[in-house]
Order: C-alpha cells, then sequence, then structure tokens
C-alpha cells in the first residue's frame, strides 16, 4: 500500500514516526519514546501501530532498516534501528508546509490567534 | 521479583498473540515487537507495580493491529490471485487463439495462392506477384482472402504483442518483490 502517494494527507502516526527520526535513527521502542515526548504525552503509539506504520512506511520508500548498533544504554545487538529516507524527508516537509498552509488559512478566517 | 515473572507471564501471552499476525509481518517485525513490548513492560513495572490494565491495553491496542494487517495483506493477496488468474486465463486462451490464427493465415494464403494460378491460367500473366498490382484482374472471392489472411496476421501480431507485455509484466512484478 502506498503512503503519501501525490503528497497526499499523511496519518497521525506516520507523521510523528517521520518527525522521531528526523533528527537521528531510532529502534521501535525509541521512537515510541520520542512520539510520546514530542507529543508532551499526548500520542501514546502501541507496538501494533507503530510496526503496521513502520512496515508500510518501508514498502513506500519513507524510511528504511539502518545499519544495526548496540543502544548503550538498552545493550542489546538485535535492535533494528529505522532511519529516514531523501523521499521521507521530501514528505516531511511537504506535510509541515500544508500544515503551515492551513494554519495560515485559519487565521485569516480568525479561527486560529495571530502571533 | 514478582513483577519479572509477571512480566515473563505477559510476553509468552504476547508471543502467542502475535501468532495471529500475517506470516510475513510476523517474520518481519515479530522479534522487534516482542522486544519492544517487553521494554514497555519493563519500564512501566519500574514506575508502578500493578502492570495489568497497561498490558491489556498493549493486548488490546495490537489486536486491532492484527486485524488491520490481515486486512491489508488479504487484499494484497487477492490482487495478487486476480492477477494471476487473468495471466493464466490470457495464457490458455492464446494458446487456443494461437495455432487457429496460424491455421487461418496458412488457408488464407494457400487460397490466395490458388487464386493467383487461377488469375494466371485466364489472363495468361505468369507474373504472381503482378496480381497486387492489377486488382481489377482477380474475382471477389480473392479479396475476401486477402481480408482473411490480413485480419489472421493482425491477430497474430496482436497475439506475440499481448505475450510479450505479459512477460514484461510478469518480470517487473518478480523485480519488485
Amino acid at each position: 500500500m502506498a503512503i503519501n502517494p501525490r503528497n497526499s494527507p499523511l496519518t497521525p502516526a506516520v507523521l510523528h514516526i517521520l518527525l522521531a527520526l528526523s533528527t537521528q535513527e531510532r529502534h521501535g521502542y525509541g521512537i515510541m519514546k520520542q512520539v510520546e515526548s514530542d507529543s508532551q504525552g499526548k500520542v501514546k503509539m502501541g507496538p501494533g501501530t507503530l510496526y503496521g506504520s513502520l512496515g508500510r512506511m518501508i514498502d513506500a520508500g519513507l524510511i528504511r532498516e539502518s545499519d544495526k548498533k548496540v543502544d548503550p544504554k538498552m545493550d542489546d545487538e538485535r535492535r533494528v534501528y529505522y532511519k529516514i529516507t531523501a523521499t521521507g524527508q521530501k514528505a516531511l516537509a511537504a506535510e509541515l508546509q500544508r500544515y503551515r498552509e492551513v494554519v495560515t488559512v485559519a487565521r485569516q478566517l480568525r479561527l486560529s490567534p495571530t502571533q | 521479583m514478582d513483577s519479572e515473572l509477571a512480566i515473563e507471564r505477559y510476553c509468552r501471552w504476547y508471543r502467542k498473540l502475535l501468532r495471529c499476525y500475517p506470516k510475513a509481518h510476523r517474520q518481519r517485525f515479530g522479534e522487534s515487537m516482542e522486544q519492544t513490548f517487553n521494554d514497555l513492560c519493563r519500564e512501566r513495572a519500574s514506575a508502578r507495580p500493578r502492570l495489568l490494565g497497561f498490558v491489556l491495553w498493549l493486548l488490546i491496542e495490537t489486536a486491532a493491529g492484527i486485524l488491520r494487517e490481515n486486512g491489508r495483506y488479504f487484499v494484497i493477496r487477492s490482487r495478487e490471485f486476480v492477477r494471476v488468474a487473468m495471466g493464466v486465463g490470457l495464457a490458455k486462451f492464446l494458446r487456443i487463439v494461437l495455432p487457429v490464427a496460424f491455421f487461418a493465415a496458412a488457408v488464407a494464403a494457400w487460397v490466395q495462392m490458388q487464386n493467383a494460378v487461377a488469375v494466371n491460367i485466364v489472363t495468361g500473366v505468369d507474373n504472381q506477384l503482378r496480381h497486387l498490382f492489377f486488382r481489377p484482374l482477380l474475382p471477389t472471392h480473392a479479396y475476401v482472402a486477402d481480408v482473411w489472411l490480413w485480419t489472421s496476421v493482425a491477430c497474430i501480431l496482436c497475439g506475440v504483442i499481448a505475450v510479450g507485455r505479459l512477460l514484461r509484466a510478469a518480470k517487473l512484478d518478480l523485480r519488485g518483490k
């Protein structure tokens, strides 16, 4: 299943995962923690949603598996790390631009306070 | 110690639940999911002694994921099945059409030759190729034979193109996998 063909909106889970991976490579648990931290605890992603989204994102070329390496905190070399691809970065940038445009329209309609 | 035992028990439950995922998904992410579940339980246990509510949420969330993934894989498998069925159907169809088309072309060519010979006898024109340029000399059924011949040739060309496209699609499909 293709995610984001022709820059269609991303699902919230995909957007949060891309945001979490935009700064550094992370493993599944690391992504979960980062998403929780980025959303200030408002978005809680379980393993079912996370790995389903990861599978679709890999298929769509938004992310890819990175070389396996040991997390010094976790001390486990079986962990699979994921990293964002160039396509993923473009999709994230396009989605953030879309959000900016939505906010601009909302401000014009006085639905959102101006800065 | 109690929480360790509880976590082990919950991990066993989770491992059993993961068996409900489609095989491809399980092979791809099963180990990582189990490990993530283990991490989440340990993190939670260090903050709160009671885990059951949290574990139930994780199990339900994973069960929802199982339904989604099974649905997705069902759709993918159905599409593959339809594509393969169409390919096999087309191949079987062409296996019938191609020999018929070849046979028709051969018959048409034979009829054409017979006409050319007849024209040679009637008109005394001994060059068989000349009947292509002196069509008014040909009887009506020779035109019918012409149409028959070129239709057959077109059929054969279409068949060859269709087989080529089918093979190319199958090759691309294999590369994609």
